[in-house]
């Protein structure tokens, strides 16, 4: 198994939907020190928090704050935190003067060593799973600029044309631009108000040649508000484009079309 | 979170204030009975005020380290009753009082980031079929595992694995779209 096929079960690691025993080899994976599953553990751990904000908000009674409230005051006024935490700092140091001693009289060397080895390995694990985390996050945010580098980069373009997609009839709020950079050979498709394809399923966009060849441009799926942004280069030798379209299909994309075409237009063979 | 690690109690009020309306209902949601979530929920705050450093900024925002520590404790209280066989399936709804101000007190864009969020995220389980949301319901607030779902639902295991993948895959999705989205 690879990462790529563990950040799915990451997903139900966090959940906590997976048995004993599957969970605890992707554990001890983790222990290992991976970054990528660490970064994929951390996303699902945040999309897991997300749930609960689709309950409606709903106050606890008065009292429970109340008594919180007074609990909190009734800990202050105790004998004063300032003198507590000298008597603490003065109980703890002499705890470990006294572990020290026993560490360096009485435990062998190699016991020491194990207990260091785990703090070490603790800390260092920590500090992995938030690199892994900031590591993820500044992936996302490479790919969003580099869309975004194409998308200014195509409008840039000497030689650009304009492919209007519209509803092909199952979505009729639907539509979509394609900007040709022909100098480029590339493609950048932007779709909107289309709905989620659903589950096990998703868009994929699709060349259809004069001579009626259909050949799959790439899949897509769309966000929370319909929208989704694709780019696709060329392949070499395709011959002229005649109609650009978007179908329905499963999940992965198939090779012909099977599902419904969704948006569609066509290609005229000049640039603006 | 500084304040209150300086026992700053009218800072640990504020926070109170601000998410209690939001934690609560995660903590019904678990446990299904009001005292006990009650209990929960003062259990949380209680924690917030006693080991405020528990709480990392680097691994997210405060809300979401109180809705995953809520959830966390709140599943271990509940399989600790499952344990007892005491386990109170009645949500005990009267004399609620609802609130829905859970941003009281917040930035006015830090409530707007928070209904926008709460708005999708009503979306995006709005469009998983039923069976897939019931599946993943049962798995994140009754902290059952595949196979404890399938017993429960009558239905094959794969087909629960499947429905819980699929639907937290499309979750996902929908979230790296929605902050590729507000970063963009």
């Amino acid at each position: 198994m690879n990462c790529e096929e563990r950040s799915e079960l990451l997903l139900l690691y966090g959940a906590g939907a997976l048995e004993r025993q599957e969970g605890e080899a992707l554990r001890r994976h983790l222990e290992g020190g991976c970054p990528r599953c660490a970064g994929s553990l951390a996303e699902a751990e945040a999309l897991l928090a997300h749930l609960p904000l689709a309950l409606e908000p709903q106050s606890p009674r008065a009292r429970v704050r109340e008594q919180l409230l007074s609990r909190l005051e009734g800990e202050i006024s105790r004998p004063s935190r300032a003198l507590r935490n000298d008597w603490f700092k003065a109980a703890i140091a002499a705890g470990l003067a006294a572990s020290v001693t026993y560490m360096l009289v009485a435990l062998p060397a190699a016991q020491r060593g194990e207990r260091m080895e785990e703090q070490f390995a603790q800390q260092i694990s920590e500090l992995q799973e938030r690199l892994a985390s900031q590591a993820a996050e500044i992936d996302r945010l490479q790919i969003v600029a580099e869309r975004a580098g194409h998308t200014a980069q195509a409008l840039g373009s000497r030689n650009l044309q304009l492919v209007m997609l519209d509803s092909a009839g199952p979505q009729p709020g639907a539509w979509g631009r394609i900007l040709w950079d022909r100098d480029r050979g590339a493609w950048h498709l932007f779709a909107h108000g289309l709905k989620s394809a659903g589950p096990g399923k998703t868009y994929e966009l699709w060349f259809i040649t004069a001579a009626e060849e259909k050949i799959p441009a790439g899949t897509f799926d769309v966000d929370h508000l319909g929208r989704a942004t694709m780019l696709v280069n060329l392949p070499p030798g395709i011959g002229r484009i005649a109609v650009a379209a978007v179908t329905d299909e499963p999940a992965g994309g198939s090779p012909q079309p099977t599902g419904a075409i969704q948006l569609v237009g066509s290609v005229s063979d000049t640039a603006a | 979170m500084q304040r209150i690690a300086g026992r700053d109690t009218a800072a640990w009020s504020v926070l109170y204030d601000r998410y209690s309306a939001l934690v609560f209902p995660l903590c019904l949601r678990i446990l299904g009975d009001r005292t006990d979530a009650e209990e929960l929920l003062a259990d949380i705050f209680w924690t917030v005020w006693t080991e405020p450093a528990r709480y990392d900024p680097a691994r997210g925002s405060l809300l979401s380290y109180l809705l995953i520590l809520t959830r966390s404790r709140g599943i271990d209280r509940l399989r600790s009753q499952r344990r007892h066989q005491t386990v109170a399936r009645e949500a005990q709804q009267a004399g609620t009082a609802s609130s829905q101000g859970g941003g009281q007190g917040d930035s006015p864009l830090a409530e707007a980031l928070l209904a926008e969020q709460r708005s999708w995220i009503r979306q995006a389980l709005g469009e998983l079929q039923p069976e897939q949301r019931r599946a993943i319901e049962l798995c994140f607030y009754e902290g059952l595992s595949h196979s404890e779902i399938a017993a429960k639902l009558g239905q094959p295991l794969g087909t629960v694995k499947g429905r819980i993948r699929n639907g937290l895959i499309h979750l996902r999705n929908a979230v790296r779209s929605f902050y590729t989205e507000s970063a963009s």
